[in-house]
């Protein structure tokens, strides 16, 4: 039993120990200050990423230990800091604070809010910088993502866990694309888990950040999404700092056994405030004046997307993209990141320019999961139609040079024709899977190819609305997820031929 | 200037572990702005890294005399700084280059009030 006087002397003990702990300080002076990297000298004891505190209150964090200064990125401004101030460690690793009331929020890389709203009250730290989980702690992908773009699901799927990159030129709907799959985990189908979004908008012009915002809540998509904004105005620390401070916050959902997509748009602004910040640090400059570690920049972060295996534990997707300059993904930023992530969207200027949008490449795009991240409806539909197509892009090179060609040959450049006609899809105009999978079905069962080509975007329109309204069922089943079974194929078949007559008629 | 000159600098601006003031006027004279600028913060860090400031609320030459021993015994080859420190309650502190240690009475009852402060959470 414990008495009183126990708990006493328990208590007087604890406060000799009080005593006997003085509090060690490690403290340094402010040399200089070159555009928000402040070198400072002393600090013998800090860490690198360590949080400092100067004294004006200020913070910052610890990028360079050299012999006898330290280099520090700002969290604030400027103001007010002079040579010979005062510098503190603090002893803590750079971390934000989250909590599920960030949802729906638009915030910068330290958590503070953008949105004009009250402040956002944390409830756990989450460290900016993590090492990624082992080997032994990820599970294979085996759920897809749904992106509700047509020829991206059906033909390069994307899986909870992945990391897929978009790559493009400027202006090709890199950004589109990301911003399409946000809004289309709204859905809310059968045995649908949701997906917590979160878009890391970096060094993006401010308006255009604004423009996504606005789109986002006026798609309903803002209730489920995280926007974490380090715009072009912001330093380059911030733009440094914004995407870890993204896959932390996604860190914290995924450890509540939620499923995280996150859009880091993009890294090659994301290097490029690297490689200012380096260049005020005074690293050595390699190929493109980048830093020798910059490939460690954007695989450390890229890492972090995961699909946990153990029990109730949830994935990071990770959309990174990457802008390229006239199609060149040879350059030094495009090569590091295409082999570091599972597979990309391969954007073409000629196709966006033709009028094919999405302007995806599907034959240098790839998805190194592949089918294992698609659901079986999609499955059974997709391997033929993708056979078809490839087989249609090498007769249409022939094509162009013979005259001749057989009756066979013409129908599959005709379905060819027909198959591309339906993947072009407008923006902010998701499409469910089961539609999906019924539109795919009917083209590759070739029941398109009477229709002419300028009127296969009509049919399909219009024959979405007849499946919605005259064939829940059948949609249900679709969309269900498993194999489509014979009986599905008839009731397909029977429709098709049925709504053929009214649009005729 | 290299590091290990500006070193060397240092060193011979010492003679009997006390600072030359002619080398060092000399040492002025012939440096550049810049550089000059750099041996003065070295001579600054040189110093602090050889002296021990003892900050004390109050200073009395008997309190120097008692703990002397023991300080010479605890820092030895440092020099021993006496700082006069009101703001210090009932406590001492020690700074030795950039790191400072200090035990007061102000110091624990903020230590007490943030572990109550966590245990009330
Ligand atoms: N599927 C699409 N259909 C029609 N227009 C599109 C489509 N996707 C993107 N766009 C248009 O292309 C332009 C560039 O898109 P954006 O996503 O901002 O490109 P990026 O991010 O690659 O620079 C925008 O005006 C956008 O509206
Ligand atoms: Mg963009």
């Amino acid at each position: 039993m414990i008495t009183t006087e126990d708990i006493i002397a328990k208590l007087e003990k604890r406060i000799h120990s009080f005593n006997d702990s003085g509090k060690k300080l490690n403290v340094g002076t402010v040399m200089k200050n070159t555009d928000g990297v402040i070198t400072a000298d002393g600090l013998s004891d800090v860490a690198m990423g360590e949080i400092v505190t100067f004294e004006n209150g200020n913070s910052g964090v610890v990028l360079n230990l050299d012999e006898d200064t330290v280099s520090i990125i700002l969290l604030g401004s400027q103001e007010n800091l002079k040579e010979g101030n005062r510098v503190e460690t603090t002893g803590k690793l750079l971390s934000i604070n989250v909590s599920n009331e960030y949802l729906g929020r638009t915030i910068n890389p330290l958590g503070n809010p953008l949105d004009g709203k009250p402040d956002i009250k944390g409830e756990k730290d989450m460290p900016l910088e993590r090492i990624a989980p082992g080997v032994v702690e990820r599970e294979p992908v085996n759920t897809p993502v749904k992106t509700g773009i047509k020829a991206i699901d059906a033909m390069i799927p994307i899986g909870r866990g992945q990391r897929e990159l978009i790559i493009g030129d400027r202006g090709l709907g890199k950004t589109a694309i990301a911003i399409d799959t946000i809004i289309n985990q709204r859905i809310q189908e059968k045995g649908h888990k949701r997906v917590i979004c979160i878009y890391v908008a970096i060094g993006q012009k401010r308006s255009t950040v604004a423009q996504i915002v606005n789109k986002l809540k006026e798609e309903k998509a803002l209730p489920y999404t995280i926007i974490v904004v380090a715009d072009a105005s912001d330093p380059a620390s911030f733009q440094y700092l914004a995407p870890y401070a993204g896959c932390a916050i996604a860190e914290y959902f995924m450890e509540k056994g939620e499923d995280v997509l996150i859009v880091y748009d993009d890294l090659t602004k994301h290097a490029w405030a690297y490689r200012q910040l380096s260049l005020v640090l005074r690293r050595p400059a390699g190929r493109e004046a980048y830093p020798g570690d910059v490939f460690y920049l954007h695989s450390r972060l890229l890492e972090r997307a995961v699909k946990l295996n153990k029990e109730g534990h949830g994935s990071i997707t990770a959309l990174p993209i990457i802008e390229t300059q006239a199609g060149d993904i040879s350059a030094y930023i495009p090569t590091n990141v295409i082999s570091i992530t599972d597979g990309q969207i391969f954007l073409e200027a000629d196709l966006f320019n033709s009028g094919i949008r999405p302007a995806i490449n599907v034959g240098n795009s790839v998805s190194r999961v592949g089918g294992s991240a698609q659901t079986g409806g999609m499955k059974s539909v997709a391997g033929k139609m993708r056979l078809e197509l490839a087989q249609y892009q090498e007769l249409a090179a022939f094509a162009q040079f013979g005259s001749e060609l057989d009756k066979e040959t013409l129908t599959r450049l005709e379905r060819g024709k027909r198959t591309i006609e339906i993947f072009k899809q407008a923006q902010y105009r998701p499409v469910a899977e089961s539609l999906q999978i019924a539109i795919i079905w009917t083209v590759s069962n070739g029941h398109l190819d009477d229709i002419p080509l300028e009127e296969i975007q009509r049919f399909e329109e219009e024959f979405s609305q007849y499946l919605q309204t005259r064939h829940k069922k059948l949609l249900e089943d679709l969309g269900s997820g498993t194999k489509l079974t014979e009986p599905i194929n008839q009731t397909m078949e029977k429709a098709v031929k049925d709504f053929k007559q009214l649009f005729h008629g | 200037m290299k590091q290990h000159m500006m070193k060397q600098l240092i060193a011979i601006s010492y003679k009997n572990n006390k600072l030359d003031e002619k080398v060092v006027f000399k040492i002025a004279c012939l440096l550049l702005r810049k550089d000059l600028k750099r041996y003065v913060r070295a001579l600054k860090n040189y110093e602090k890294k050889r002296t021990v400031t003892v900050s004390l609320p109050s200073i009395s030459r008997e309190l120097i005399h008692k703990n002397e021993y023991l300080l010479k015994k605890i820092f030895p080859k440092k020099e021993i700084l006496y700082k006069k420190d009101p703001l210090l309650m009932a406590g001492v502190r020690f700074s030795h280059h950039d790191t400072i240690f200090e035990m007061s009475l102000r110091n624990t009852l903020e230590q007490i009030a943030a572990h109550a402060g966590e245990t009330d959470r």
